[in-house]
């Protein structure tokens, strides 16, 4: 009896497990790996997606398909209908936003399900395309893997050399909803040939583009976000000798071994102040004009950290002109001046655009090469 | 008369028992609730319900003390009656009754809205009332033995869940107290909830072998419980924007979602089922004493019949009504309020009438 009672509870119990409604069989779903959003000329929403094909018969490796739609998950009723199977959305590895899209500063709020829905991959590379996204879409490379996994490497490999962030949904939407940060994604663009790494792409607070900034400006700012991350290479010039005739620059480049950011906050003449030393351990990887590092490494090593400074002075004025704070100051003033901040909270970028950063670069050289 | 003298309980178990106990919805939510009510200084609210609670759980100790060998629901009975005794009881087994359908309804809700988005939540139900049978019907012994078990198979999760701690933000905390102590004080009433469960001591307290040790048994409990709960508020507190973690229900599962390996993608899928091990020795450990109490009213020596009564209702209960997220939460509510009520009410005012009772006995024998 026992036994037989047993029996039937393990019969039950295994019956059961198969009864859960939602188990789905890799060949009824359709996998998107990149999903793109754009808007047409008459501000429609176009939803693009990218999925994997696995069959033997298909020439094709891969599908793509573009539909109209209000929503994100209304369009996958579109894609339902023309796909092979099931569209699922938890593999996305990259969600591509194209140009007229991020011209509309309400555009944030389409990104709803992929935060509501559990099933949905929140680790999705955030990508700004210069450009329509139905070009991305529609472009078949012979000599690249399947285009979804070819620009989540390409992002990837980028990313490793700081000539762009990688900002993932989760990222994005912590940047979104930080008062003291304003987010940068990924910037790509269709070329002819290939798709191209732009950049890193600044959006305002409401998420609206607000400029590109360059892979070698991309390096510094990742260096004041992440201190050091992957490789960082950086070439400068140093303004030695005035020959016209010389196709040779006078530059040098070199690894940054390591990075020691310090900031430090404070609020002085009815503006914030930020003082940022940077302390840079490099080594010089490439120098394209004579010099005797035994005796004047100092004075390279100053004529670098002035370079350096220039080149952040910069970036910093070009940030605060386009009203955003890519580097994330506000942070600091909150922890640091946490009364001044409170009565800006709500405008950070406008009170960052009118403070003062002081960009201070110590660079030690750290190594020379194998070549004296 | 050692009436419990076969389901010993060692001073390990009882604490975990009770650890376990604690350890409930409140790991997946409190790290919002905080953060709604106190921003990123929210963390130092947790040391106030500690405080409170390691504070009452040793009058419940002392309390149980004097009367080592008899359960609340028997001490009810010396001291209110024979019937308004067992009217004590029963209330006493729709408290521990409430609190173990809170969790596991949640318990539900969550696989619902997480993994199993077309599964009837009663399904879910039935699927987990299966193994609860198993463990509850053992005894007290093999649901200590149990939560003891599940201690040591969760220990990996906290340093695992430390892999978050790449993107952390220790910006996030600094100014400490930001607004003065006020809402500090005033988030913690949200501690409460979440330390719910050292009052079982009411009924744990006879089990244990070395009552010297129950004090420092509870009070290890507690401390353990506020670790917990220290340790996930402030990886989320580091990981989220102070703004961005109140868009999330259960921001510690939003946590697991992050975390991504090559060769492996969607962690938080499979990681969620842990967590149904630390919400289920809430759920044993309230369901049993919510059919022992009945037992005990009833006079039957078998829990078991009462528990397939029980698991049955809440089953057909499931099937006709699947409760909405806003009925989830008013029956959290209601749970907290009671909670007030039985666990840190109670003792204070039973304490007295108990000491009396004690006197009155102690003079009696002498």
């Amino acid at each position: 009896m026992r036994a037989l009672l047993r029996m039937i509870w393990s019969t039950v119990l295994v019956v059961m497990l198969s009864g859960c409604m939602d188990r789905i069989y890799l060949e009824d779903a359709t996998l998107s790996l990149m999903v793109g959003l754009d808007v047409n000329e008459k501000n429609e929403l176009l939803v693009y997606m990218t999925s994997p094909v696995f069959s033997e018969e298909a020439k094709e490796k891969s599908e793509e398909y573009g539909v109209r739609a209000s929503t994100i998950r209304e369009s996958r009723m579109g894609f339902d209908e023309i796909v092979t199977a099931l569209t699922v959305s938890g593999k996305i590895q990259v969600l591509i936003l194209g140009q007229r899209l991020l011209q509309h500063p309400d555009w944030f709020r389409l990104l709803d399900v992929v935060f509501r829905d559990a099933k949905f991959s929140v680790n999705a590379r955030m990508v700004a395309l210069d450009g329509p996204v139905s070009e991305m879409f529609e472009y078949r490379p012979k000599d690249k893997p399947r285009l979804a996994l070819h620009v989540t490497k390409l992002i990837d490999t980028a990313n490793y050399r700081n000539l762009t962030v990688k900002t993932r949904a989760q990222e994005f939407h912590r940047q979104m909803f930080e008062p003291g940060i304003t987010p940068t994604i990924t910037e790509l663009r269709k070329e002819k040939r290939a798709v191209k790494v732009m950049g890193t792409a600044m959006l305002t607070e409401n998420g609206v583009y607000a400029g590109l900034i360059e892979p070698r400006n991309t390096l510094l700012l990742q260096m004041m976000l992440h201190e050091k991350q992957g490789e960082i290479s950086v070439t400068i010039p140093i303004q030695e000798q005035n020959d016209q005739k010389s196709i040779v620059a006078g530059k040098i480049s070199f690894f940054v071994k390591g990075v020691n950011k310090k900031v430090k906050t404070t609020y002085r003449d009815g503006k914030f102040q930020f003082d940022v030393q940077m302390g840079l351990d490099v080594s010089i990887s490439e120098r394209m004009f004579p010099y005797n590092m035994e005796k004047d490494y100092k004075k390279l090593e100053k004529m670098m950290e002035a370079e350096l400074r220039k080149d952040y002075d910069l970036l910093v004025k070009k940030c605060q002109a386009a009203k955003t704070d890519p580097f994330g100051f506000g942070l600091y003033a909150r922890a640091y001046e946490y009364k001044r901040w409170k009565k800006i909270e709500n405008d950070w970028p406008k009170a960052f655009s009118e403070a003062e950063v002081h960009f201070k670069p110590e660079v030690s050289i750290k190594g020379n090469g194998v070549t004296k | 008369m050692r009436k419990y003298a076969y389901h010993e309980l060692s001073l390990l178990q009882y604490i975990l028992l009770i650890h376990g106990t604690q350890i409930g919805i409140g790991v997946l939510t409190l790290p919002r609730e905080l953060a709604e009510h106190a921003g990123t200084d929210g963390w130092l609210s947790m040391f106030f319900g500690w405080g409170v609670s390691v504070l009452v759980s040793l009058v419940i100790t002392n309390m149980m003390k004097l009367h080592p060998d008899k359960t609340i629901t028997d001490l009810l009975t010396l001291l209110l009656g024979k019937w308004l005794g067992k009217v004590a009881s029963i209330l006493m087994s729709v408290y521990c009754a409430i609190a173990a359908i809170v969790v596991v309804v949640n318990s539900a809700f969550i696989i619902n809205v997480w993994v199993l988005s077309q599964t009837p939540g009663y399904i879910i139900f039935m699927l987990f009332a299966i193994p609860i049978y198993i463990i509850i019907q053992g005894g007290l012994r093999i649901i200590a033995r149990y939560s003891e078990l599940v201690f040591y198979l969760t220990l990996w999760m906290p340093l695992l869940l430390a892999a978050a701690l790449k993107d952390a933000n220790w910006l996030h905390f600094l100014p400490i107290i930001k607004e003065g102590w006020q809402p500090i004080l005033s988030a913690s009433i949200y501690t409460v909830l979440p330390f719910l469960g050292f009052e079982l001591a009411y009924f744990v307290y006879p089990f244990l072998k070395k009552k010297q040790h129950a004090s420092l048994g509870i009070v290890v409990a507690n401390t353990l419980t506020l670790l917990v709960y220290l340790h996930v508020t402030i990886i989320c507190f580091a990981f989220f924007s102070p703004d961005e973690i109140k868009q999330y229900t259960w921001p510690t599962l939003n946590l697991w979602k992050v975390i991504e390996y090559s060769f492996l993608e969607r962690i938080d899928i499979i990681f969620l089922a842990f967590y149904l091990f630390i919400l289920s020795t809430t759920v044993l450990t309230y369901m049993y004493f919510a059919v022992f109490c009945t037992t005990q009213v009833f006079g039957n020596r078998d829990h078991r019949k009462h528990l397939i009564v029980l698991l049955l209702l809440i089953f057909v209960c499931l099937w006709f009504y699947t409760p909405s997220f806003m009925d989830l939460k008013k029956m959290t509510d209601i749970w907290s309020i009671a909670g007030v009520g039985f666990a840190f009410v109670l003792p204070v005012l039973l304490f007295g009438p108990i000491w009396l009772l004690q006197r009155k006995a102690g003079g009696k024998k002498a």
